[in-house]
């Protein structure tokens, strides 16, 4: 009875601002009407928001975690981690846990032997080597027998788990399934249960897996060009490395990093949980309570300390892959939540799109290049804009041309207010896209997850305000102030000859 | 809104009680959860599909979600219909109809015009079908929709952006070797289909043979209300909405198309190994053959096979073998690949440093043959189904995918109670059906095995491994050509 008073009123609410009688639509769709917050005693987040077209969940859950919070030598492991937390734990994947644990600590035991022999020292004897590793594959076929394979995966895709996937970032690592709504204690138990039990098993070829995944992106074209771009721009802060970190680094990861490093950041304190679909949040919150609530609080992860230092002088860097020739030219510009944030997401707005500055300019009507780009702003601790495009060879254009057409455009950025047209245009998109972007449940969960562990969910919203704020005299002042020379770093890549 | 949370709070407990669900006890494993039965009847395609008098079939939907507009016309054409001699003709017709401009505007103020409402329309056509989409907020409906028909009716396909556009494509074709990836996905396929519009390439010839008359011929042959079939959904009123389409289109008069006859697939398996050389440190890898049309009354059953063979991520065999057990791969599985009204192809995939290729693609050979030997088990099975009826609801999760989902089933000539017996057709599959499509569609000795890689490298194998890929077959090195010459 009274539960249902509870429902309909917040039904009535929902009606409400659904269908607002004459108002401008901004105003009718404020975020702070659909997202219910709750905080756990552990510290656990959750953020929840009702949408009833089909009964399905999308549940993803986010840690405050990813490349930047490594360190030189364990690059690559908030990324490698991420894989792990799909073999399983204490109570998952496994048939007989204390038979596994033992085989797991001789595997161990040997492979500390093996990574000492074989990386630290200059002259290791690898016939001893060898010797191990062979135990090593034998106790791994024992333990075989225990293992109940890809346990997690496997249980949330017969109860009907779309979605399912995870991903690691510089900041933040997430993971995600959408499951029908009766099931979202299923996807409780087993996240509370990776938080809670964490089990490192098949430690060593997981790893083999995540190496081949690094093959994979150095066989794109163009991406170790990128790489070393980016290791370039960023002399000190952990910007500076890829997620999937070093290969060097990565082979010679030990459990015992992984360990560690899960202590540090997998914490109930340090993530969210995030429930959009056909959902009660009051039953979500009780479920919450129960699950998650029983994970205990860890000690606060402490932010980055390296700040990116100020650059002096220009960087280049010229390089030759299979890929098409292109210019890259990277700025530093402020971390999240400097004043200046929203003036770059409206220069980005200008320089961007089918009718921006530089598609027009450059591809449309001087015909140089084949495409073009401007973007770029903040992450939590540095930030960096990019310009870029690709000249167009066959018509005789160079790298070089288009970086002083770019160039160009930049100096226009500085000394011509931009017309009031032209900014509404951005404001307009802006907003349009916003409104856009609750329409996906997908979206909406991880855009309220990842917001929620940098600046907070509520600053979606405020930052579409602050950049409704923008002026031509912020533009001008921020172009002349980021877009110099001495703060930047510029890439230019050339088809490399045929041998 | 905190202190109304508290109160439902507060209120959820006594509820949950009423409802008799036990809340406070953690079963010890996930498998002991009990879940309350859940009820979904997928919507009717009937309930939302109107013809017009013109011709075209419009799938409509109010939506009042968000104030936002969006509509998808689908257009029976495509780059199938391409003359030898001027392969791209479709696809570009596709890009510069919106690029273009149109009688009315010219495609860079279309551009602008479109930025400043933050709404956007665009338009492709593909192997077997065209499409333009538009996506607009609600407010902006008029205008959308008006700009949106005049793109369909009267494109003005500006000079300027045809060379624009080719510019563009002669960049494309001159970058395509690039990525492995892809070179791989276009090699197999010409491999199988060999001399057929499915799988022919443009050049730069060909597109530069290509005229702007050749563009509006194009679009006059295919581009008429009797030819499409439109899905809208959005922040509007239904009838009122379908009064403004009906209006929009008001004076574009039916005609018969006539399409150009296709030739049939002649489906002709190519057993082998066949080699492209590349400098990496991975070897790319499909092994396959022809596969099934997607007309095919054992899809259901195939798609269950190949859910637990490769297709079902990592509660599939290959996965589970050659990533998870030996770490050989990040990408690995198999699948059937469906071009309605077309045989598709059946493959397993690899992709893994050039040492271990031989011995991945040995493991991929072993699991499509163990499929074909032994029945399936009940739990392989049980989560191949449970995924498919599960999951199903998915597809109906926003209004404007639904419409074209329907629009879909129309334009594929599937019966309109699709959705309504997808879940009994799952369910009819048993162990048998496995094994017999297993035995029926998979042909171990009839595969294309096809490595894009290091040839050297990949050849030599490892020691830990031993076996050599010309065991697997005769190996034949394909050369790359020069692509902006397509040979």
């Amino acid at each position: 009875m009274m539960r249902l008073n509870g429902a309909k009123l917040f039904a009535i609410v929902v009606i409400l601002f659904l269908n607002p009688p004459n108002l401008i639509f901004s105003q009718t769709l404020n975020l702070e009407d659909q997202v219910i917050e709750y905080t756990l005693d552990n510290g656990l987040k959750l953020l929840m928001v009702e949408r009833h077209e089909v009964p399905r969940v999308v549940c993803h859950i986010y840690y405050r975690v990813g490349s930047v919070y490594e360190r030189p030598g364990i690059t690559g492991i908030s990324h490698f981690h991420e894989h792990m937390m799909f073999k399983g734990t204490r109570v998952m994947g496994v048939t007989d846990f204390e038979k596994d644990d033992e085989i797991n600590r001789q595997i161990d035991e040997l492979m500390d032997k093996i990574y000492r022999e074989k990386y630290w020292k200059k002259d290791g004897d690898l016939t001893q080597v060898k010797v191990w590793e062979a135990k090593v594959d034998s106790l791994m076929k024992a333990e075989k027998q225990y293992i109940i394979k890809d346990d997690l995966w496997e249980t949330y895709m017969k109860n009907g788990g779309t979605g399912l996937n995870a991903s690691t970032g510089q900041e933040i690592t997430g993971y995600y399934v959408t499951l029908p709504s009766n099931k979202v204690a299923l996807q409780m138990w087993l996240e509370s249960d990776r938080m809670m039990n964490p089990y490192f098993r098949e430690f060593y070829s997981e790893k083999e897996v995540v190496r081949e995944e690094r093959r994979l992106s150095e066989n794109r074209p163009g991406y170790l060009f990128n790489e070393q771009l980016n290791a370039s721009f960023f002399a000190a802060s952990p910007y500076s490395w890829s997620v999937i970190g070093w290969d060097v680094d990565l082979q010679k990861l030990t459990k015992q990093d992984m360990i560690d490093y899960n202590r540090k950041y997998y914490v109930p304190n340090n993530a969210v949980a995030v429930y959009v679909g056909d959902i009660h949040p009051e039953e979500i919150i009780a479920l919450a309570k129960l699950y998650f609530g029983r994970v205990p609080r860890g000690p606060e992860p402490e932010p980055v300390r390296t700040i990116e230092p100020k650059q002096f002088c220009e960087k280049r860097l010229y390089g030759e892959a299979d890929a098409p020739p292109s210019v890259t030219i990277k700025y530093h510009v402020p971390p999240l939540g400097h004043p200046d944030e929203a003036v770059f997401e409206v220069i980005s707005g200008i320089m961007n799109g089918n009718s921006g500055r530089l598609y027009k300019k450059l591809v449309k009507e001087k015909g140089i290049a084949i495409d073009a780009y401007g973007y770029g702003g903040g992450m939590a601790y540095a930030g960096q804009f990019t310009f870029g495009g690709r000249p167009k060879i066959a018509a005789g254009h160079t790298p070089e041309e288009l970086e002083q057409a770019i160039y160009d455009e930049i100096e226009l950025l500085k000394n011509e207010p931009v017309s009031d047209y032209e900014l509404q245009k951005v404001k307009n998109r802006a907003e349009a896209s916003f409104i856009r972007s609750l329409s996906s449940t997908y979206g909406l969960a991880s855009r309220l997850g990842r917001s929620e562990l940098g600046p907070g969910w509520r600053d979606i919203q405020r930052s579409l305000e602050r950049l409704k704020a923008v002026t031509s005299d912020d533009i001008m002042r921020v172009a002349k102030t980021y877009f110099v020379k001495d703060n930047r770093t510029v890439g230019i890549l050339v088809r490399k000859e045929k041998r | 809104m905190s202190n109304k949370l508290y109160c439902r709070v507060f209120i959820l407990t006594i509820g949950l009680a009423v409802a008799g669900l036990s809340f406070g006890q953690i079963p010890d494993h996930p498998s002991k959860l009990s879940y309350q039965p859940l009820k979904f009847d997928p919507p009717k395609p009937a309930d939302y599909r109107v013809a017009l008098g013109n011709g075209m079939v419009v799938y409509i939907k109010e939506d009042h979600t968000l104030p936002i507009f969006d509509m998808t016309a689908i257009i029976r054409t495509g780059s199938i219909y391409d003359p030898k001699d001027k392969i791209g003709l479709a696809a570009m017709t596709g890009t510069v109809l919106r690029t273009g401009g149109t009688k009315n505007i010219s495609g860079d103020d279309l551009d602008e015009k479109l930025d400043f409402l933050g709404a956007s329309i665009s338009s492709s056509i593909g192997r077997t079908s065209g499409r333009v989409s538009l996506s607009c907020l609600a407010r902006d409906i008029d205008e959308g929709l008006r700009l949106f028909a005049d793109v369909l009716m009267h494109p003005a396909f500006e000079e300027q952006k045809i060379k624009l556009y080719k510019d563009q494509a002669i960049d494309a074709i001159k970058n395509k070797n690039d990525n492995p990836r892809t070179v791989l996905e276009r090699e197999f396929n010409k491999l199988l289909y060999g001399d057929h519009p499915l799988v022919w390439e443009e050049t730069k010839a060909s597109i530069e043979r290509i005229s702007q008359s050749d563009l509006f011929d194009f679009h006059s042959k295919y581009f008429a209300p009797n030819n499409i079939i439109l899905a809208v959904a959005g922040d509007f009123n239904r009838s009122e909405m379908l009064r403004k389409i009906e209006d929009a289109f008001l004076n574009w008069p039916k005609k018969e198309i006539r399409f150009p006859k296709v030739p049939p697939v002649i489906e002709k398996n190519r057993p082998g190994v066949f080699m492209i050389q590349k400098d990496i440190n991975q070897g790319y890898v499909n092994v396959g053959h022809f596969g099934i049309k997607d007309t095919n009354p054992d899809l259901f059953a195939v798609n269950l096979m190949n859910f637990i063979l490769g297709g079902g991520s990592f509660t599939s065999r290959i996965t589970s073998k050659v990533r998870s057990d030996e770490g050989l791969a990040y990408n690995t599985g198999s699948r059937f690949a469906t071009e309605h009204d077309f045989p598709g192809t059946f493959y397993g995939y690899v992709q893994t440093k050039s040492a271990t290729v031989h011995y991945a693609i040995s493991l991929i050979l072993n699991e499509f043959k163990r499929i074909q030997k032994e029945l399936v088990s009940d739990q392989e099975l049980e989560t191949a189904k449970n995924y498919y009826l599960d999951s199903f609801p998915d597809r109906f999760s926003s209004a404007i995918g639904t419409m074209i989902s329907f629009a879909n089933l129309e334009y594929d000539g599937f019966p309109m109670d699709y959705y309504d017996t997808f879940r009994e057709k799952y369910q009819a599959v048993t162990k048998q059906d496995i094994l017999r499509v297993a035995k029926k569609y998979i042909k171990p000795g009839e595969m294309s095995i096809f490595v894009v890689g290091d040839i050297e490298k990949c050849k030599a194998g490892d020691e830990k491994h031993p076996g050599t890929l010309d065991q697997l077959g005769k190996i034949v090195e394909i050369k790359l050509g020069d692509p902006l010459a397509g040979e």
